[in-house]
């Protein structure tokens, strides 16, 4: 598990797509911090539309370093060697989600250049911040592993990239348009699993262990069925 | 040391394998030969531990491919057909990682990778990118990645494919040098390289193993009857009469040539009879010219075809 989260962090860093996501990350969470900050003013939901627009940001480009994990290898054959060696499938799956979980959480630094600023400027508080941080890490985790996930089921990357986002877009719309639709039970429903709302609480301020616990248990979850994606295929091959 | 018994393998409505059982012992070197199909990727890709075995049974050292499916995979040195590495890693970052992901202890690490280069000849190439080799060097790289962890057991698919005839020598060379380390698994289908690197051979023929014998035994079996190729001057029933006076003649095959008043003869003589010298005296006799006269020994080409031919069977 760790020779596979090594080979992966480094080959993050050896490919000019990386650089773009951290270019783009960036630049969205820059222009989230200052538009709120500096041209709507600081008030009180500046945070949460801060982390909104991190986690959209996130939501949108991660899935972009998660399509090569499985279905790039798959491309290459060079899958053949990694499924060859003395390593399970939930092995092989940690490891991969380890190395994006951790290049997602370093891709956080950049990203929180421009609010840190604000924050040492006095608009926005550090605990603030760092609640910010933790909720859009917590989501970019959840969002990694099902990347990762669909990218062992995929084909090729443009098929892994498009199937996350597809799903990340039905979850979105589990908490945006679906809730107006439906009885209360189906709203009750949908907003437990709305993953784009969960960690809005986080910009309230709040540490709510609850939601942290449903992001890491989405992540659990997708790293699972990502193994037993892998176990099926051998078997089915 | 590698047992294969009943396995087989369907993909859809296809079944590539059916039934295959061999037996390879501790250090040979054995070929598996194979028509065009699926029978031989999915041989490699059972074997290899990339599919689950069922039906049928594979123990390599002792272990049951189904059972113990990680530690058995831990024994295996696998090279895939076409080579498939990680570009953007250099040699010695993949023999690394490959040491890495099979659980090397980080003190014998370094002492193997250095020990696989220097078998391997890419000591001077340790530091470059492997998308910079040549396809040499790359297929160095491959068979270097196979063999630095140690394994028991060295399946190669096809290790020369894609290569141009000068680097396939010299990957046969290294192959060579590895004979007798390792016990040495080699998919193929050249002849070239299972009569220099093995000693066994096993050639399946729709998905069934119609022969499994060792090399010297396939070349006696093959010895069959002797033929002799002639071209002599003369028409076919004059030479026909003629052949008809000699005992130990089997069969006459005429052939036109483009040569006018000539004709081709094709004569399966019995097996250790030699009727050279008989011929020559009668065509002197009757003054019937022998233009050309050779031997024609079976080769495991004609093997080959014969075992997995449209009249295919086993020996």
């Amino acid at each position: 598990m760790i020779a596979i989260f090594k080979k992966d962090f480094r080959s993050y860093f050896r490919s000019m797509q990386t650089f773009v996501y951290l270019a783009l990350f960036s630049l969205f969470c820059g222009y989230y911090a200052c538009r709120q900050f500096f041209l709507a003013g600081a008030d009180g939901s500046a945070a949460s539309t801060l982390l909104s627009g991190m986690c959209a940001a996130a939501a949108l480009l991660l899935p972009l370093i998660t399509m090569r994990s499985f279905a790039g290898e798959r491309i290459l054959h060079t899958d053949h060697l990694v499924l060859t060696a003395p390593i399970g499938p939930l092995g092989l799956a940690f490891g991969k989600f380890l190395a994006c979980a951790a290049f997602f959480a370093l891709s956080l630094v950049p990203a929180s250049i421009l609010p840190l600023i604000i924050a040492c400027m006095g608009y926005l508080s550090f605990g603030e911040l760092f609640l910010v941080l933790l909720g859009c890490l917590l989501f970019g985790l959840a969002v990694a592993a099902l990347g990762i996930f669909v990218s062992s089921m995929s084909g090729g990357p443009i098929g892994a990239y498009f199937g996350t986002l597809g799903i990340l877009i039905v979850f979105w719309m589990a908490g945006n348009i679906l809730p107006n639709l439906g009885s209360s039970a189906l709203r009750a429903l949908l907003s437990a699993i709305a993953l784009f709302e969960a960690p809005e609480i986080f910009s309230y301020g709040i540490l709510r262990y609850s939601t942290a616990l449903y992001l890491l248990s989405f992540a659990a979850v997708c790293i699972l069925l990502c193994a037993k994606s892998l176990d099926l295929e051998r078997r089915t091959r | 040391m590698l047992t294969v018994s009943n396995l087989s393998k369907r993909y859809g409505n296809v079944l590539a394998l059916q039934n295959v059982s061999f037996h390879i012992q501790e250090k040979e070197s054995a070929g598996i030969f194979s028509a065009a199909g699926p029978a031989g990727p999915a041989l490699c890709g059972l074997l290899s531990g990339l599919y689950e075995c069922r039906p049928g049974q594979i123990c390599i050292g002792g272990l049951d491919m189904g059972k113990s499916a990680e530690k058995a995979r831990a024994l295996v040195g696998y090279l895939p057909r076409g080579n498939p590495l990680y570009g953007d890693m250099s040699v010695f970052e993949y023999l690394e990682f490959i040491c890495s992901l099979y659980k090397i202890p980080g003190k014998s690490r370094r002492g193997q990778i250095e020990q696989a280069l220097e078998l391997c000849g890419l000591t001077g190439r340790r530091d470059a990118l492997i998308r910079d080799l040549s396809a040499l060097d790359a297929r160095r790289a491959g068979i270097a990645g196979s063999v630095v962890f140690g394994p028991s057991v060295l399946l190669l698919s096809q290790p020369t494919f894609a290569l141009r005839t000068e680097d396939a020598e010299q990957v046969r060379a290294l192959l060579a040098k590895l004979r007798g380390k390792y016990t040495l698994l080699l998919l193929t289908d050249s002849i070239t390289e299972i009569t220099e690197l093995c000693r066994h051979i096993i050639i399946l023929n729709k998905g069934r193993v119609v022969s499994d014998s060792s090399l010297s035994d396939l070349a006696a079996t093959t010895g069959g009857n002797n033929r002799l190729k002639l071209r002599m001057a003369g028409s076919p029933a004059d030479l026909q009469a003629l052949f008809a006076l000699l005992p130990g003649i089997l069969d006459v095959n005429f052939q036109r040539t483009f040569e006018p008043g000539t004709v081709d003869i094709l004569l399966e003589v019995r097996r250790g009879t030699d009727l050279r010298r008989d011929i020559w005296a009668l065509a002197a006799k009757a003054q019937l010219p022998i233009l050309e006269m050779r031997p024609i020994s079976v080769s495991l080409e004609d093997v080959f075809l014969q075992l997995t031919g449209s009249g295919g069977g086993s020996l």
